[in-house]
């Protein structure tokens, strides 16, 4: 189970070309935990009604990308600290009744980290409940319509452990882009006061990437405090990794066991089990009246 | 939150403390000494001495002769358990140990002090994840909850196998196999015994062992003119020409890089040549970086006391002696609570022939945000001659219009020089206007650049301050506001630069 370390950047994209370049270039930035990024989007064809969708239409979940560094890559880029990389999928859909995601389990299963873009109101609604799958980070995309998240569904998604995805690679060419990016932090930060946020650079090439302490400058136009922007990058960052391994291992369930040793009175009492912590508390409570 | 504070960031709040002590003084009143054992980990020595056109060779030897250290790699933190090494280093001498590569903001890192005591700064899963107990970190600030100190004291009488708090540290660190690259020195109590002793232990138990030497460099002056430094004496007229602790320590660290002080506050410099003084030649700024330990510093004042002894009065007032901690130890200052601060800590000894004046520079008092300064290698390749500290700051941008052109502007600064690196893909020449807030003067400049493309796409100024001009401020604020320029081709640097803060004072960065 790899833990994050560092500074992280958890959004890569995996083009072909040029990945290693960027890996290394981000690692000689500073950053010390990287996820790369694959995207695959949920095409929803404007079929008739009625028809099913045959088989064909469904975009392929391509398997996790490996990448590895060398030795003498890092040292020529003079990068000391050992460099944590995950892989994590995007997952763009719509329409919740597609049966993209169930068809595909258990190819998504193999990232390590699993991000949703939905573009509808109800695909929200099913990431946050996650009856399919489990997601860990949501990224939303540039919308056209203003702020149509429900507050409680984010809200939701924050006591869920969900985590929410800010990019500044877009904003460095585009300025609508930059638009729509300022805006969606503005509505997250009215919606959940910017709790559960990552900042990610969703590099195509090196040079979208920036200096970690730039990005937590950046991180006040986004709404973030300081400490909010240093938290994006770093403890944020570690909960998402930590949490996404976690999911990966399974609900954990806790089982308590009270043993009482000796009875007040002296005696060795049988040592009775109980179901939980409150039947031992009426226990006590009866044996103390 | 819709309009973020982008222009108004205070420096950092920076104390100094200053005394002057006797040198026939002794016991609590020649707290001097206090403050040299007390700064246990000692990264950079700057020697200030006028009428040396170098370094003499015994002063050289004094400081690279006998003062190597090793750097072991990953060694687990159980080994500082083992009875062995308890016995033998521990408990035999000072053991001093520092982590090196790590910063203070992002990573785990550990201290041996060398009174015993084992000092480790965790981040939070870490320290989860480690069984040992510990306490929120007092120097920063604690929501969010970000770093955890753990403090194990290995010279307890206690800290035994067979003690119930020696099994449980070394299960902890069994279990948790915390594995540091530490620099280590040992000063033992028998002087027949070598250090390098610890080498041979480390290697022999199968980790790299490296010997790291301190290295050693030197700045003449040929003129100069020293203020005078105090304390004040009682003939009347005298008492206004002793200059301030402020200005005498300013006055020291423009020395140590070199800057050249005129007559008059221009528009340009804030830093003047004071204006009561002895004029010297040849004065002669020593720096060594290495590790250092308290003893080495007592040898040293004592070896500039006796030379300062030799000289004549009017050759050579006094002699300056600067040492400066490393700045990303977990412990700056031990004291009964050991503190630690990612902020510059120093002092600076100022030695005459009958006083010692001793300057304290600390951080905040108050718990901070451990943000913003990583120095990438202060002990390693990075240095000039001047000794630089390659340090990454974004100043406060203030941009006219919303971010505009994507561009975040990192500054590199490396003492001496100014480098500007405006990241941006679309930027080929813009105009940046720098000002540079010094107490009372601003500084405005204007550059062009586009010059060298270390980084793929991002045009990198490197602005020197030229020899001739006297271009230099005691920021304690930057602000960069970025407009947008026209599309200029010109590639030439249009006007000079400024050199960097001095030295001594602390470094204000304001974000």
């Amino acid at each position: 189970m790899k833990l994050a370390r560092g500074f992280c950047d958890l959004n890569i994209s995996a083009t072909d070309t040029d990945l290693k370049k960027t890996l290394l270039k981000a690692l000689s930035l500073g950053y010390q935990t990287l996820a790369i990024n694959r995207e695959v989007t949920d095409t929803l064809e404007q079929h008739q009604k009625g028809k099913k969708r045959k088989k064909d239409d469904f975009p392929s979940v391509p398997p996790p990308p490996k990448v590895t560094l060398t030795k003498e890559d890092l040292d020529r880029h003079g990068i000391t600290k050992e460099p944590v990389i995950l892989t994590r999928i995007t997952i763009t859909y719509a329409d919740p009744g597609s049966a993209f995601l169930s068809k595909f389990r258990n190819s998504i299963k193999q990232y390590d980290i699993i991000a949703v873009t939905p573009t509808t109101d109800s695909a929200l609604k099913q990431t946050v409940s996650q009856t399919v799958v489990d997601v860990d980070i949501i990224a939303l995309g540039p919308e056209e319509r203003g702020t149509r998240f429900a507050r409680k569904l984010l809200r939701l998604a924050v006591e869920r452990n969900i985590y929410f995805e800010l990019s500044y690679g877009p904003c460095i060419t585009d300025s609508t882009r930059r638009q729509q990016t300022i805006t969606l932090s503005h509505v997250l930060h009215h919606s959940f006061r910017s709790a559960n946020i990552i900042v990610t650079s969703q590099a195509r090439i090196p040079s979208h990437l920036r200096r970690p302490y730039d990005v937590m400058n950046l991180g006040k136009f986004f709404g973030l405090t300081d400490a909010g922007a240093k938290a994006a990058l770093v403890a944020m960052g570690h909960n998402v990794v930590y949490f996404a391994a976690m999911r990966r291992q399974g609900v954990a369930r806790c089982a308590a066991q009270v043993t009482l040793l000796k009875n007040t009175n002296g005696q060795d009492d049988s040592i009775a089990k109980y179901e939980g912590l409150d039947d031992a508390r009426k226990y006590l409570k009866t044996q103390n009246a | 939150m819709h309009n973020p504070e982008v222009e108004k960031h205070p420096p950092p709040e920076c104390r100094l403390y200053h005394g002057c002590y006797h040198w026939e003084q002794v016991g609590k009143e020649a707290a001097w000494r206090k403050l040299v054992d007390q700064h246990p980990f000692n990264a950079k020595i700057s020697l200030l001495m006028p009428d040396l056109p170098s370094v003499p060779a015994d002063l050289r030897e004094l400081l690279t002769q006998d003062t190597q250290f090793y750097r072991i790699d990953k060694l687990p933190l159980h080994q500082l358990c083992a009875p062995a090494f308890l016995q033998a280093f521990l408990n035999k001498g000072q053991v001093f140990g520092l982590s090196c590569d790590t910063l203070l903001d992002t990573d785990n890192s550990a201290v041996i002090a060398p009174d015993g005591l084992l000092r480790l700064l965790l981040n939070k899963f870490t320290y989860q994840e480690l069984a040992l107990s510990g306490s929120l970190s007092a120097d920063i600030l604690r929501t969010p909850m970000e770093k955890f100190v753990v403090e194990v004291d290995l010279k307890n009488p206690n800290f035994y196998p067979g003690k119930p708090r020696y099994q449980q540290v070394k299960n902890a660190f069994t279990q948790l196999p915390l594995a540091f690259s530490f620099w280590i020195l040992w000063v033992p109590n028998d002087p027949d015994v070598c250090p390098s002793s610890i080498a041979k232990y480390f290697h022999d138990l199968g980790y790299s062992v490296s010997e790291c030497a301190a290295t050693l460099s030197q700045n003449v002056l040929e003129k100069a003119f020293m203020p005078f430094p105090g304390p004040p004496v009682e003939e009347a007229g005298l008492d206004e020409q002793i200059a301030e602790p402020e200005d005498l320590l300013e006055w020291i660290g423009c020395q140590t890089l070199g800057i050249r002080l005129s007559q008059k506050e221009s528009v340009l410099s804030g830093v003047v040549e004071p204006r009561h003084g002895t004029p010297v030649n040849n004065l002669c700024c020593a720096q060594s970086s290495g590790f250092f330990s308290p003893s080495l510093i007592h040898l040293l004042i004592q070896y500039t006391r006796s030379w300062l002894a030799q000289r004549e009065a009017t050759a050579v007032p006094w002699v300056s002696l600067t040492v400066y901690g490393h700045p990303d130890s977990a412990m700056s200052w031990r004291w009964e609570k050991p503190s630690c601060s990612s902020w510059d800590n120093l002092y600076t000894l100022v030695i005459t022939r009958e006083h010692l004046l001793a300057f304290m520079l600390l951080g905040p008092g108050k718990p901070q945000r451990l943000i913003a300064q990583s120095h990438n290698g202060v002990l390693s390749c990075g240095e000039t001659a001047q000794g630089s500290k390659t340090l990454l700051l974004s100043p406060n941008t203030s941009l006219p219009s919303p971010i505009t052109q994507g561009a975040l502007v990192v500054c590199n600064k490396v003492y001496g020089k100014l480098i500007l690196e405006v990241g941006g893909v679309h930027l080929r020449a813009r105009q940046v206007t720098v000002v540079i807030r010094a107490t009372s003067t601003a500084l405005r400049m204007w550059w062009c650049s586009s010059a060298t493309t270390e980084h793929s796409g991002r045009p990198r100024a490197v602005i020197r301050c030229p020899t001739g001009s006297s271009a230099s401020a005691m920021p304690s604020s930057y602000s960069m506001c970025l407009t947008q320029g026209r599309a200029n081709t010109s590639t030439r640097l249009e006007r000079l630069g400024l050199t960097c803060m001095a030295a001594t004072k602390g470094l204000a960065i304001s974000w």
